[in-house]
């Protein structure tokens, strides 16, 4: 019997696995990007469900009484010049750094992704064109893009996820269309074109389906960097406005104490720090799990 | 080689004009102009007459127009805010983001090339493992937060070191400079350890090896030096975007440099101030590409030759790809 359960295990080895099985096989023996996954699937569950079960009042409930207390076991992180607990705000903060990261990722996705494509899918002039446009748009250095696009378009949450959006587009337009340029003569893409296809399906059905490994790693590490932006501008005072919980804005107003308190910088930052390892974890562990040339 | 110079700064002039247009245009869409900031400056009439020399009573392309003129000329405009040359107030700040980027540069090269060196020789191991986190953690911490809590420990706490500011010398550089530094590890230290990885299992290693070269050598001497091109890359790219100012480090540290200076005049709508800031750290950052390029030769003989036959741009990168995306 002992035999026999040690030859399936020795089978199971050599049963095929699809694709993405192989991918997540070898993402799951990856330490560092399992421990980032685990950090994010709490992230996400909190954040998405704060609302729920987290009171209100702990987050914007003033005490003054109990202004600017260390760390306690009554209050895990202190509290606040206002006499609010740190630690939920943190926790609460987490929705808006998320929300952050998310959206401003998918503003440069749906416009790099395509422009990238097109780069790459039709090559000499329009590729020219688009490269030349992305080379100028990425003279000027992220962060004083996104100061400018915010310039433009006034201080709010929603203009914040754009600015940090539109300022990481030219990384996605690069990273696509150097993964087109790779599949572009494949004979599958020839074969859809001799049947006739649009090139717009072609693109969309053929061509960015096996782009998508290094689309995603992209996206993974760019959600990282656009948390870190997002804070980095609420930090300028361009961002979100102290009052509400989001980590940047709440280590900016803990600037003010930090002669005395300096836990009122350290753990909205420890916060981010947390976060942003998370998704560079992943994001790398993910780029290692999917790069052809590790394929046994 | 000359020609290959000659090409690049050709190339520089397409982009320096679309820059400009892109930040006029869109500083024209924001809000305001620099004349309110001066508004409380001038009488009505004195207002109404600049208004009309500066152009701000036409469209937007009209002062482009005469921006573009005048940078033709050599001349990069007059800041109103400040009252003074463009090219005066960048250069007073030139120096100090000089010596920031050069600094930190310099210690994300003495952290990342020995971590990654280590992680390449020890290829799987705990350490391997160890030091990709390590790196990692440095590109995960918020700069400006990086920046006050080295400001709590060594500044507020064990009064080593200055936290703000410019006057102290090399001693007001350390903290600014660690912490930009720990930002640029994790790339380095990835291409390091990745180019590493790829000579490591050559067979030139090998046969050194064979005759008796010591380990240490054989790593310093025959790996490091092939392994270089990529190396040599990051670092220059990562040089050039910290010329271009690294806004949030200069205001933890309140250091006089182009970044602040930069985003000031985008608060202020000082479009000719910002547009000129912009050309100069594009020019930076290709002086410091070309600086690059041309470091390769030295490092690298097989590419000396190809420059010398006038091998191309094409040839150079593929020569030197292998680096980072």
């Amino acid at each position: 019997m002992k035999l026999d359960s040690k030859k399936k295990e020795g089978l199971k080895q050599y049963r095929k696995r699809s694709a993405l099985g192989e991918i997540f096989h070898r993402l799951r023996r990856n330490k560092g990007a399992m421990a980032g996954a685990c950090i994010l699937l709490v992230l996400f569950a909190v954040a998405l469900t704060v609302d729920l079960w987290l009171d209100q009042e702990k987050v914007i409930g003033m005490n003054v009484r109990d202004k600017l207390q260390g760390p306690s076991l009554q209050h895990w992180f202190g509290t606040d010049e206002m006499g609010r607990d740190l630690f939920w705000r943190v926790v609460y903060g987490s929705r808006f750094s998320l929300a952050i990261g998310f959206v401003a990722v998918f503003v440069s996705l749906i416009v790099g992704v395509p422009l990238g494509a097109v780069a790459g899918y039709y090559g000499k002039k329009v590729e020219t064109v688009i490269m030349r446009f992305t080379d100028i748009f990425s003279a000027v250095p992220a962060i004083l893009m996104a100061v400018v696009v915010v310039s433009v378009l006034g201080t709010s949450t929603i203009n914040l996820m754009i600015a940090v959006g539109v300022s990481s587009i030219p990384g996605f337009v690069r990273t696509t269309r150097a993964a087109v340029l790779t599949v572009r003569n494949e004979e599958y893409v020839e074969a859809a074109r001799a049947l006739g296809k649009s090139d717009l399906y072609i693109i969309f059905l053929h061509v960015l389906p096996n782009c998508l490994s290094p689309i995603i790693v992209q996206t993974t590490l760019r959600v990282a960097s656009a948390i870190v932006s997002a804070s980095s501008l609420s930090f300028l005072g361009l961002g979100i406005k102290p009052p509400a919980p989001e980590w940047g804005a709440l280590l900016t107003a803990g600037r003010d104490f930090i002669l005395d308190y300096s836990y009122l910088t350290f753990f909205p930052g420890l916060a981010i720090m947390i976060t942003v390892l998370a998704f560079n974890l992943l994001g790398d562990g993910l780029r290692d799990a999917m790069d052809p040339k590790l394929k046994r | 080689m000359g020609k290959y110079i000659v090409k690049r700064v050709i190339m520089l002039i397409p982009v320096i004009i679309g820059v400009s247009l892109l930040i006029f245009i869109m500083l024209d869409l924001a809000p305001g102009t620099v004349l309110d900031q001066i508004a409380n400056d001038y009488t009505p009439e004195q207002l109404a007459a600049l208004e009309h020399e500066l152009g701000y009573d036409r469209s937007v392309f009209y002062r482009y127009g005469m921006y573009m003129w005048d940078l033709l000329h050599g001349d990069l405009g007059t800041s109103y805010i400040y009252k003074a040359e463009v090219w005066d107030l960048y250069m007073q700040r030139l120096p100090a983001t000089l010596l920031l980027a050069g600094a930190s540069v310099l210690v994300s090269i003495v952290l990342s090339i020995p971590l990654g060196i280590l992680a390449a020789t020890k290829h799987g191991s705990l350490t391997d493992n160890a030091s990709m986190v390590a790196a990692l953690l440095g590109l995960s911490m918020p700069n400006f937060w990086l920046g006050l809590m080295l400001i709590i420990v060594f500044s507020l706490n064990l009064g080593w070191l200055p936290s703000s500011g410019f006057k102290d010398g090399f001693r007001s550089l350390i903290l600014p400079a660690i912490t930009i530094g720990t930002g640029l590890m994790a790339t380095l230290t990835r291409t390091t350890r990745s180019s590493m990885l790829d000579v490591i299992r050559s067979d030139y290693l090998r046969t050194a090896r064979a005759k008796g070269v010591p380990e240490k050598t054989v790593i310093r001497k025959h790996a490091l030096k092939n392994a270089m091109i990529p190396i040599i890359t990051v670092i220059g790219t990562q040089m050039g975007r910290t010329l271009g100012g690294s806004v949030v480090t200069e205001n933890v540290f309140s250091w006089p440099g182009v970044g602040r200076l930069t985003i000031d005049a985008v608060k202020q709508r000082d479009t000719i101030m910002v547009t000129g800031c912009i050309i100069m750290s594009v020019i930076m950052i290709s002086l410091i590409q070309l600086l690059v390029d041309i470091t390769y030769a030295f490092v690298d003989p097989r590419l000396k030759s190809q420059y010398a036959s006038g091998g191309g741009k094409r040839k150079l990168a593929r020569a030197a790809g292998g680096g980072q995306t």
